[in-house]
């Protein structure tokens, strides 16, 4: 057993011992006992990687969880040769021996896709007419039509997406960054997570494992910032004490908890998770006072300022990436079109096409897109097939996109055949996504490894490819 | 005989421990606050016996050993003598030991030098078993190469091997292949070949050192038939370079990024085994004064990301800033950098990225800039440049992307 590098310089208490030893099922369970949802922030926390592997291009994430999976037929991969067989039998020799989600044993019959596409900017990259914002920002985004997954419904492909692995209690991406690089900011949690939700249509509950540090320690958890009322429940600081005495409080409470249990992760967790919470007494709504924002940064993403919505998370997004939180999640949940594919994609896109641009041109104009990585992707995409007036799940071959730090803007990678069943040309399964994305990150995936039931884990398990194609 | 003789001579390591042992402990039985009881001229006689007759038996060893060892022959005979004055020493120790108070001093000096000479004795042997870098007191703590060995090694054997065989056609002047050979950075990337010219602590992958060692009358071997080639020890010299990680700065000085660290500064690597550095100020954000901006002075061959943004940099403390080659990113956002802390600026002539959101820089101040050829990308917005200002910036800086932010919704 190698020493666990986030023990190194401390004594191993029997206590971490034996829970190492013992590994995952106990770790969680008293993980989530001691701290329902609140073992997190990893403030003061250097990474393992310190330096990182590689030269970073990108210093933080902003991931773009289009949730419930987009059609890739309706925004970005253009398939006139799916048009021509609109309401015709998909050829068997597409679909022999293909998973299937709510289609199976039906006919599968093909549908055309929706919307015009368009050469859009210098680039010429082509986008539907379903996204005119992307449009306008298409010279910046490296879009991806070759993504494929592993897993057909959401729990698992979100799972899946979030931690490379289908199985719970693994660590979630962010986590295993923070792991890696730290974080930047001791003020608010290394790692923090926003959530959305359609306004109509489908959506479905998208589970806190996503953001879990898994077997990794409990600081490096993420942390669900709320969209209603207080962002952080129980933040505002109790009348009566006053900041020193809390300053006291919380310093005292960490002394007795590291006296008890030095070098405990769990305990160091909770620890940090009062610290953390100190801290963002001030930090948060620090955070969330847009009354600084010049002029037109509302209107840009359109939003109030008030309202929950996809669009007030993209613009909390770019301020906590200024505030130096380094993985940042948000989930718009939405995006699930098994039917009226038509009137619930315009509303999905409605709700998240323009802050996306505005996300994009925001952290351009304050010189923050050169090391900030955008992410904008789905577990899984839809299929060529219709299901009603909508379209299944589908896993062989879907679209995403990145933008920023390190990425080869205005290009498109990959392909699909010509219904856009599989991914012909420059497959990128989720692996190798998460490969690059660390790659882009200073982080080398094969070195970025954590002891756990005896042996080595990965983000990338035992896959993930560097696709040089994506990079700058 | 020969075989007996051999085998004695080979349980020499075996032997000489007892007697350096024993030596150590006679010394600390004298120095024992009851060095004078019955118990421990006990001791003693037993430890001493056993140390005397260990020397004699290691120095025979010894001597058997040595008739059939090469090696150094007069780091041998060092050790031989050591060996043996180290066994004389015990000798007269044991001569000395047992008799009336008036000899105590004579033993003492005795034990004196047994110890001594048994540890100088070992030192002779452990370099002549282990060799000098594992073993000689000059190497003590310096076991691996110090951080700067690799810098000074790219002075002396690789940058003239690059100066003399690649630049012709590898640098700025020309960049035949698309590839550049006159900088880190430009070695890290790939030419037209697509395979980066050096991976550092990769050799075998480094596209460079691959076309060097190529049949020279083959396909992509360099440098091209006809030129001078370097040679095969300058070759493997290179080769050693990129093994240990292709250095072309040497490390920054620990104590003055633990100086720039105590005046609140985020001090980082950029990464494993490249010597640059991102300093970062924003979390105190009052501490990027004069005094603040002076730490960076002892680093500014280092410094390649300098990050001052929201901070209470002035012209003034900017203006005291000079040289730092290696700069390619300055964010100075949000702070009260005017145009006369660019005169400053447009001296770094490295920069690639650089970052005047939120500034009261005006087209004036821009125009102090114009020499920064290498400069890709530099932020406006917020500030009082003109589209005009920005517009004869670009004009004459190819390759420079200017944002003066987002343009407005349709």
């Amino acid at each position: 057993m190698s020493p666990d590098p986030l023990l190194l310089g401390r004594r191993l208490t029997r206590r971490a011992f034996l829970r190492r030893l013992g590994g995952g099922l106990g770790a969680l369970a008293f993980g989530s006992l001691l701290s329902p949802g609140a073992a997190r922030a990893a403030g003061g926390w250097r990474g393992v990687a310190d330096p990182p592997h590689l030269v970073p291009k990108a210093r933080r994430v902003i991931w773009l969880n289009m949730a419930g999976g987009p059609s890739q037929f309706e925004t970005f991969d253009n398939k006139p040769g799916l048009a021509r067989m609109d309401g015709k039998p998909l050829p068997p020799s597409f679909s022999a021996g293909q998973p299937l989600a709510l289609l199976q044993k039906q006919d599968l019959v093909c549908m055309a896709p929706l919307y015009e596409f368009r050469r859009r900017g210098q680039s010429g990259q082509e986008i539907s007419d379903l996204l005119p914002h992307a449009s306008r920002v298409a010279d910046e985004l490296c879009i991806v039509r070759s993504m494929t997954t592993d897993h057909i419904n959401h729990d698992p492909a979100h799972l899946f997406l979030s931690t490379g692995t289908a199985l719970a209690g693994s660590p979630s991406m962010g986590s295993w960054v923070l792991y890696g690089l730290g974080a930047e900011t001791d003020d608010l949690p290394g790692y923090v997570v926003l959530f959305s939700a359609t306004a109509g249509g489908e959506a479905f509950p998208v589970s806190s494992r996503l953001w879990h540090s898994g077997f990794l320690p409990g600081r490096l958890q993420g942390v669900r910032f709320q969209s209603r009322g207080e962002p952080v429940p129980y933040l505002a600081p109790p009348t009566g004490p006053t900041g020193g005495f809390q300053r006291d409080v919380v310093d005292a409470l960490a002394a007795l908890d590291r006296a008890a249990a030095p070098g405990d992760p769990e305990v160091d967790a909770r620890a940090a998770a009062f610290e953390s919470a100190f801290r963002m007494q001030a930090a948060v709504p620090e955070l969330t006072d847009l009354s600084r924002e010049p002029a037109g940064v509302l209107e840009l993403y359109g939003t109030d300022g008030r309202t929950p919505s996809f669009a007030l998370n993209c613009l909390t997004a770019r301020r906590l990436a200024e505030r130096g939180v380094r993985f940042i999640q948000l989930y718009h949940t939405g995006w699930d079109h098994h039917l009226k594919l038509k009137p619930r994609i315009e509303a999905t896109a409605r709700e998240t096409d323009q802050a996306c641009a505005a996300l994009l041109l925001d952290l351009k104009q304050r010189g923050m897109l050169e090391d900030t990585l955008v992410v904008w992707a789905g577990e899984f995409g839809r299929t060529p097939m219709r299901e009603a007036d909508g379209r299944d799940h589908h896993i062989r071959a879907f679209s995403a996109w990145l933008a920023g730090g390190g990425v080869r803007a205005g290009t498109t990678v990959g392909a699909t055949d010509e219904l856009g069943y599989h991914a012909v040309s420059d497959p990128v399964h989720v692996h190798d996504l998460h490969a690059t994305m660390l790659h882009l990150l200073g982080l080398d995936h094969k070195r970025l490894t954590y002891r756990h039931r005896g042996r080595d884990f990965r983000l990338t398990d035992t896959a993930g490819t560097v696709v040089g194609k994506l990079l700058a | 005989m020969n075989a007996a003789l051999a085998l004695f001579g080979a349980l020499h390591p075996a032997f000489v421990h007892l007697p350096l042992g024993a030596a150590v402990i006679l010394v600390l039985l004298e120095l024992a606050p009851r060095a004078g009881s019955d118990a421990a001229r006990g001791a003693r006689r037993v430890v001493l016996l056993a140390g005397a007759g260990g020397a004699a038996l290691a120095s025979a060893a010894g001597l058997a050993l040595a008739v059939r060892s090469g090696g150094d022959a007069a780091l041998l005979a060092d050790h031989r003598l050591l060996g043996a004055l180290a066994a004389l020493a015990a000798a007269a120790a044991l001569a000395a030991e047992g008799r009336r108070a008036s000899a105590l001093a004579f033993y003492r000096a005795a034990v004196a030098a047994f110890a001594v000479l048994s540890a100088l004795a070992g030192r002779s042997g452990g370099v002549l078993r282990h060799g000098p870098e594992e073993f000689g007191l000059s190497s003590l703590g310096a076991a691996r190469p110090a951080p700067g060995a690799a810098e000074s090694e790219f002075r002396s054997a690789v940058l003239p091997v690059l100066e003399r065989n690649c630049f012709a056609c590898h640098s700025a002047a020309q960049a035949k292949g698309g590839l550049r050979l006159d900088s880190r950075p430009a070695t890290l990337a790939s030419g037209r070949s697509g395979r980066p010219a050096v991976v550092p602590g990769d050799p075998g992958g480094s596209e460079l050192v691959r076309r060097l060692l190529a049949d020279p009358a083959g396909k992509g071997a360099m440098p091209p038939p006809g030129k001078p080639r370097p040679s095969d020890a300058e070759v493997l010299a290179l080769a050693r370079w990129v093994e240990r990680g292709a250095a072309w700065a040497p490390a920054p000085d620990p104590k003055a990024v633990a100086a720039l660290r105590a005046r609140g500064a985020v001090v980082e690597t950029l990464a494993d085994r490249e010597p640059l550095l991102r300093v970062d100020f924003r979390k105190a954000p009052r501490r990027a004064d004069e005094a603040g901006l002076a730490a960076l002075g002892p680093l500014s061959e280092h410094v390649a990301w300098l990050d001052l943004s929201g901070t209470a940099v002035t012209d003034a403390s900017l203006g005291r800033l000079s040289g730092f080659p290696a700069l390619t990113r300055l964010n100075l956002a949000n702070t009260a950098v005017g145009d006369a802390g660019l005169a400053a600026v447009g001296g770094f002539r490295g920069l690639e990225y650089l970052n005047l959101y939120g500034t009261r820089v005006t087209d004036a101040g821009l125009e102090r800039l114009r020499g920064l050829s290498g400069l890709k990308s530099l932020y406006l917005w917020r500030t009082a440049v003109t589209p005009g200002g920005a517009r004869r910036l670009a004009a004459s800086l190819p390759g420079l992307a200017v944002n003066a932010g987002a343009p407005p919704a349709d």
